[in-house]
């Protein structure tokens, strides 16, 4: 593991916005999560023979629907065969994130097991009354009709302690370098600016998605390819950690702009690499959004810093 | 010609001065060079595979087993050793050293022929065998910690060797350090030998056994326990139920043959497919079924169901389709309850001439004639009654069939 980190971070009352990002993320993930009891994850539509039934359904659903919008679903379903059981789990998976589908699912006629299809139907209800009385879900951002608020809230909330915390170490150490470099009004604005373009390249990447996005990455993201732009030509501390083995961690002075191959261009190749329609739990679009920010205004604050050379 | 021995430590080179001190790197220095490689190259790799990490995902994605997958795979690997292969030679014909290195203080160079810069070829084939490396669970790189020069096999065949620009450099290891990762890197070979055999053959058998064997790809969805892969519709469904009911196949295989029967072939054997789901289903849903099944209360298929539920009520069997094997073969059992054996046993020769039933009634069949002579036995022949005599014909057949002296 290699991260940048630029400024000393014992030094924490240096930095008094950073560590009020830091503290307001760890108190919206304590209220999204205080005496959370979902029963979500239990529904049968998730488990194996609903994502079935599910897929089955939506197979019916996909052949109902004009050519046009066929068209602009992922290339894979087209390979789909309808009497292939892992084959339907899988696009029953793709069906729950379909925010068009599972917004009149039960309206429509399906041939089948009539038994079966009255029940799904049932539980289909249920279970988006539910998914939509979650918190998470009301402060994360997604296709479906939310208010303007949810732009800022899902900046600040996170899905579970590891996403927390592994937002907040990278949060709590570009965000000092930011801090330190260009004041807290800068560092602000990047995050909310950044947060906005991230919640806008998710939005493009999954237009009709019911799986609502949170968490800080993409602010994060705006804050490494700003330090980036705005540093480039510096050397800057980088922490690793290969093992606990002495000589295999600690600090290396390293170029600023090796943060371009190490965490830019990672969520490119990852973006590139995931099957349409059905990501890893990650939003890379959202972290590109917010890293082409944060480079732009990088770019600006370099211009702007830069002293005028006038002849003597 | 004479090629030199890659496997003898180099300890004096015999283009290098004797005298001079070589600033060999560090391990830990390397080991860092080496992540920092990894950190920096493994995104752009990355990058240009990216489109066909995609693919291959989704081959997977649709089939667990795909070739096509499989050979993506292969591509990817490819690509990924040519692209690691190229990117280093890169970096070590114009920098002398791989980026990690680069920012370690380190350099690449051509040791024991001193030359000013490293040639190409040498680039190329230290990088490749590199790459190559990783192919053996990357053990050869243990010789960078027991070579007294920190020479991996990489290094010895391509003529090089790893310095420090630092003012600190390695002294090299000690004798006993070095006998004891040579003795621990012979260790892990003969282990991977061990493991590459045993893998070896466990494959082989599993190909001399068929788990390799292409499935039958015009019916993946039916249940294996049926063998007749020419039935199909309405025909494979009644076969399926009559399998059930003589307790030849689960009641999984029976629910699998309703699911595909209602998912993919809704319009000929619905009515069917609704019974076998009302009889593999639980109690709290088989009520719903049979509500389903009986939606038209004069069809053949629901009087079957009621025949089922209310456990052998004759006159609903009456009303069922005589054509169907189910029927017949409640009705063979039917028979057999009410100790008309010949007409059981007429029924039952009636179906076994399907093949896919022959050798399941098989135990019926002889249930029946067994049934049928412990009867004859206790009431004998007396004049002329018509059934006996089909009976003495039935056990005739058996002893026939059988070799029954």
């Amino acid at each position: 593991m290699i991260i940048p980190c630029p400024e000393d971070f014992r030094s924490y009352l240096r930095y008094p916005l950073t560590l009020t990002l830091v503290l307001l993320n760890v108190f919206i993930f304590i209220l999204i999560f205080s005496g959370m009891n979902s029963s979500i994850s239990s529904s049968s539509l998730l488990q194996g023979e609903g994502m079935t039934l599910t897929g089955r359904l939506y197979y019916q659903y996909l052949q109902g629907l004009p050519p046009e919008e066929l068209f602009e679903k992922p290339e894979w379903i087209h390979q789909v065969k309808s009497y292939n059981t892992e084959q339907m789990g899988v696009l029953g998976a793709y069906a729950l994130r379909d925010a068009r589908f599972m917004a009149q699912a039960e309206t429509f006629t399906y041939r089948g097991d009539e038994i079966q299809i009255s029940q799904w139907k049932d539980q289909l209800v249920q279970f988006r009354k539910k998914y939509q009385q979650q918190l998470l879900y009301r402060f994360g951002l997604s296709s479906a009709e939310k208010g303007p608020l949810a732009w800022i809230t899902y900046q600040f909330s996170h899905s579970n302690w590891i996403h927390l915390l592994s937002n907040l170490v990278f949060l709590a150490l570009i965000g000092m370098g930011v801090e330190a470099l260009a004041g807290s009004g800068v560092l602000l604005g990047l995050y909310i600016f950044g947060g906005l373009a991230g919640g806008l390249g998710f939005l493009f990447s999954d237009a009709h998605g019911t799986v609502p996005m949170v968490g800080a990455s993409a602010s994060i993201s705006a804050l490494l390819a700003f330090y980036c732009m705005a540093e480039m030509r510096r050397r800057v501390r980088f922490l690793y950690f290969v093992s606990p083995m002495p000589g295999q961690y600690g600090a290396i002075y390293l170029p600023t702009l090796l943060i371009v191959p190490l965490f830019l261009v990672v969520d490119l190749a990852s973006l590139w690499s995931t099957p349409e329609g059905l990501g890893g739990g990650v939003a890379y679009a959202a972290h590109l959004g917010g890293s082409l920010i944060g480079a732009l205004l990088g770019m600006v604050y370099r211009w702007k810093a830069t002293p005028a050379v006038t002849p003597s | 010609m004479v090629f030199p021995d890659l496997s003898a430590p180099a300890g004096k080179p015999q283009n290098i001065d004797s005298t001079a001190i070589i600033p060999i790197a560090s391990v830990a220095d390397r080991f860092v060079a080496l992540v920092l490689d990894f950190l920096i190259l493994s995104p752009m790799i990355s990058l240009f595979i990216a489109s066909l990490v995609r693919k291959t995902k989704t081959y997977f994605l649709l089939n667990t087993m795909s070739q096509e997958g499989i050979i993506a795979i292969f591509l990817v690997i490819a690509v990924v050793v040519f692209l690691a292969t190229m990117l280093q030679a890169f970096f070590l014909y114009f920098w002398q050293a791989t980026p990690g290195q680069l920012f370690l203080q380190m350099r690449v160079i051509s040791y024991p022929h001193k030359q000013a810069r490293l040639t190409l070829n040498q680039c190329f084939l230290r990088s490749f065998l590199w790459c190559s490396g990783f192919v053996l669970l990357a053990i050869p790189y243990l010789e960078v910690a027991s070579h007294p020069l920190r020479r991996a096999f990489h290094e010895r065949a391509s003529d090089t060797l790893v310095i420090t620009l630092k003012r600190n450099y390695d002294d090299g290891p000690l004798p006993l350090e070095s006998r004891f990762i040579s003795s621990w890197m012979r260790m892990s070979f003969l282990f991977l030998l061990l493991f590459g055999v045993i893998g070896f053959f466990k494959t082989y058998h599993s190909l001399a056994v068929g788990v390799y064997r292409e499935k039958d790809p015009q019916a993946p969805f039916a249940c294996k326990e049926i063998q007749e892969s020419e039935l199909s519709g309405v025909s494979r469904l009644d076969a399926a139920l009559s399998l059930f009911l003589v307790n030849e196949i689960s009641a999984e295989c029976l629910d699998k043959e309703a699911e595909a029967s209602l998912w993919g072939d809704p319009v000929n054997s619905q009515g069917l497919a609704y019974l076998a789901k009302f009889l593999t289903s639980e109690s709290s849903e088989q009520e719903k079924y049979f509500e389903k099944v009986c939606e038209d209360g004069t069809s053949s298929v629901c009087a079957m169901a009621r025949y089922m539920r209310e456990e052998g009520a004759l006159e609903d069997l009456e009303l069922a389709d005589k054509q169907l094997w189910t029927t017949r073969l409640l009705l063979a059992d039917e028979k057999y309850n009410s100790q008309d054996y010949v007409g059981s046993l007429k029924l039952i020769e009636d179906l076994q001439k399907i093949s896919v039933l022959k050798s399941a009634l098989e135990r019926r069949y002889v249930r029946s004639v067994w049934a049928l002579n412990e009867t004859m036995q206790i009431q004998p022949k007396k004049g002329r009654v018509p059934a006996s005599v089909d009976g003495d014909s039935w056990i005739d057949s058996f002893k026939e069939k059988y070799e029954v002296p």
